[in-house]
């Protein structure tokens, strides 16, 4: 969740999972997520930089996925 | 008081939401003054508790209250910051506290509130649903009865499953002195019983369901420290082995060492351990990914697969440390299956992991010993029997049969068996978990007596653990990190100059165990998680800065360090006015009596006049007398006069 925090942080300024463009979608049970970056994104990168896991990167330089 | 929920986001303002169970009402607390003092987490728990809660009840009373806090950096980026404590008095009689990560801390702040106060008691199960704008009163009767795992399936299909749930188990309605809060499926709020305390309210769930947010007042500022924190928590050398490893990662080396718990600790070693238990042999059957906390870059979850034998093809979280410590050591279960398998039963039936592990220990004992007959209990048991060990969980959770004496806590159950009191591992009525104090006297294990808790061992922590074998001296232990791993520390020189000699090379114990104790009291107090690479690289400094960026002041690491010394001394005070005394800090008479065996041969009993000797030296550095009574000069300098 590191990357959904880091989105609406960088571009809205506050903590807030819903004004995040990434969306996750977890089962709590199986503890298995999907993650979907929602129409809008605008490439700041944020969200490359906070994940520690390499699930988001670079597709170019203008997109991430 | 508000009487209805405030519009604006979680700033500086330390924002309580109350919740009067009897009356089915709710208000909201706001006190600017708590957050430099207290922060969140423990630190706020327990000024509430301190201030609030009558020490003349029982803890069953319905005036007991449950206090949850998340951390005061948690649901933001700050790495690792997902974490959230519950506090009440506990059914030990003393303080009861716990804490638990997932994703409930970031839950209960998107209600744009920092803590839940729970008071009075429902007059039929209930459960709660709490978003930004207030709280719903919820009919419970068709979920009282259930176990964790169905009543978070139906609580999800009915509020909508993104919500964050705590709830409680059978174990929990029932009163079991041990059972636990869970926090989703496999998140444990275990030690000290606060689900039994949520029982007796009629309280069966908490659901948290927030559209609100978390705001932060230097931005700069936040991000520079968090990317700082990342940076020191991602080089540490704890890192690479915590994330493929977990908490396994000591798995192997306890066993070298010979502390493993084995058999109500009676053995420190346990032969093909590694070939069963180990963590080579756990990732290399067992282990399917990794999972994380909702702020944590390192992943310390693991997520697993049974591959073969009856239960072939059953997923579940674990394996973590403390299941196969407790498990696969204390009660000598030999297959990895069969240890996630009784873990499940307790997360299911709500009970706390170790002290359920403890008493069964302890039963099986008794039953070695002919001091309680197969007639008494209804079954045979055995340590390593799966069979046995599994219905005695059920029974336990259940309070049925030889359960319902179990249930008490080993505490209360040896009363009933005479001559047993060697051998019953508690302190301060908690059981006692994962290493055997014999193996080696260090900060961890001093850490045993004085947790204000009871016999545990998480409240207390050194940065610079290294699990090396040494000469014991009860008054030190070495120091054997790296250099690398020094320079990342965060402790400051004034502590330095007190716990290291010069240059470093050793530890002084009772001096380390004050530090740790109010370091672990910071940690939980911001929400962060103590997995190695945090606790080795975060410290008071570091702290400061990030709470300052978030809520605007200007705090240093001396006032932080304070404050945690006077959060301490209000847990101690709360514990004393509940009749605790200084002759309670004390290891069970088996650690002073018996050797202990392991791989490489026997180590002596802790020998009780240098055990003291650490005691008075930790409270003369606490300023409590020899009896553990704080001086007058203590409250004052701490300013605790105002509460007595």
């Amino acid at each position: 969740m590191l990357c959904v925090l880091s989105c609406s942080f960088f571009n809205t300024g506050v903590f807030n999972p819903e004004k995040s463009i990434i969306k996750i979608n977890k089962n709590d049970k199986t503890q298995k997520f999907t993650l979907k970056i929602m129409k809008g994104c605008k490439a700041c990168g944020a969200c490359v930089e906070a994940c520690a896991y390499n699930t988001l990167g670079w597709e170019d330089e203008n997109t991430i996925n | 008081m508000l009487r209805h929920a405030p519009t604006i986001p979680l700033g500086g303002k330390m924002r309580i939401l109350l919740i009067d169970l009897e009356n089915k009402d709710f208000s909201y607390m706001e006190d600017e003054a708590l957050r430099p003092l207290y922060f969140g987490g423990i630190g706020l728990n327990t000024y509430l508790l301190f201030k609030y809660t009558d020490t003349k009840i029982e803890p069953m009373d319905r005036k007991n209250h449950i206090f949850i806090s998340s951390g005061a950096l948690a649901g933001t980026i700050i790495p690792s910051a997902s974490r959230s404590e519950i506090t009440c008095l506990s059914p030990t009689g003393y303080l009861g506290t716990t804490n638990s990560g997932g994703g409930l801390a970031l839950g209960i702040r998107l209600c744009n509130i920092d803590a839940v106060w729970i008071k009075g008691s429902a007059h039929h199960p209930v459960y709660l649903k709490i978003d930004e704008k207030g709280v719903l009163f919820k009919d419970a009767t068709d979920l009282w009865g259930k176990d964790v795992f169905e009543t978070v399936d139906l609580l999800k299909r009915k509020e909508g499953k993104d919500v964050e749930v705590i709830s409680i188990g059978i174990a929990g309605e029932k009163g079991v002195r041990f059972a636990s809060i869970q926090n989703g499926y496999y998140h444990s709020f275990g030690r000290t019983g606060t689900g039994a305390i949520m029982g007796s309210k009629f309280l069966k769930a908490v659901c948290f369901k927030g559209r609100g947010e978390i705001t932060v007042k230097d931005k700069k500022g936040f991000l520079k420290i968090s990317r700082e924190i990342k940076e020191r928590i991602m080089s540490s050398d704890a890192f690479g082995y915590t994330r493929r490893y977990g908490s396994m990662v000591v798995s192997d080396v306890y066993n070298r060492m010979g502390i493993l718990p084995g058999y109500n600790f009676r053995k420190g070693s346990i032969e093909k351990w590694e070939e069963t238990r180990g963590r080579r042999f756990f990732e290399k059957h067992f282990k399917e990914r990794d999972f994380a906390c909702v702020s944590c870059p390192i992943g310390c979850l693991h997520w697993s697969r049974i591959k073969q034998g009856e239960y072939a093809g059953y997923e579940t979280h674990g394996l973590e440390v403390t299941y196969v410590f407790e498990f696969g050591a204390k009660l000598g279960i030999s297959d990895i299956s069969e240890i996630l398998i009784c873990v499940e039963l307790c997360n299911r039936l709500g009970v706390d992991v170790i002290s359920t592990a403890s008493v069964i220990a302890y039963l099986i004992e008794l039953f070695e010993r002919g001091m309680v007959k197969e007639s008494d209990i209804g079954l045979m048991p055995m340590f390593g029997d799966f069979e046995s060990i599994s219905r005695l969980i059920v029974l336990i959770g259940r309070k049925e049969g030889i359960g319902r004496i179990l249930s008490e806590g080993i505490r209360h159950a040896k009363k009933y068996f005479t001559g047993s009191e060697d051998f019953a591992c508690e302190i301060k009525g908690l059981e006692i978990p994962v290493r055997d104090p014999r193996g080696r006297f260090d900060t961890w294990v001093l850490g045993y007596v004085i947790n204000t808790r009871g016999g545990d061992h998480l409240k207390i922590r050194t940065p610079v653990d290294a699990l090396t074998d040494f000469e014991i001296s009860y008054e030190y232990e070495p120091l054997s990190i790296s250099e690398k791993e020094m320079g990342l520390l965060d402790i400051p020189q004034n502590v330095k100059d007190k716990v290291f000699d010069d240059p470093p090379s050793k530890i002084h114990i009772p001096n380390m165990a004050k530090y740790g104790e109010e370091l672990l009291v910071l940690f939980n107090a911001f929400g962060l998680c103590i997995r190695p690479p945090v606790l080795r690289t975060i410290g008071p400094s570091i702290l400061s800065k990030a709470f300052n960026a978030m809520y605007g002041y200007d705090l240093s690491e001396d006032v932080l360090l304070e404050c945690a010394e006077r959060i301490v001394n209000m847990q101690h005070i709360f514990n004393l006015k509940r009749g605790l005394t200084a002759a309670l800090y004390t290891f069970p008479e088996r650690f002073y009596k018996e050797y202990i065996e392991y791989e490489a041969g026997k180590r002596p009993p802790l020998n009780r006049a240098k055990v003291k000797n650490a005691l008075n030296e930790y409270f003369k550095l606490r300023g409590w007398d020899t009896s553990a009574i704080p001086k007058k000069e203590t409250i004052r300098r701490l300013g605790l006069d105002k509460f007595l």
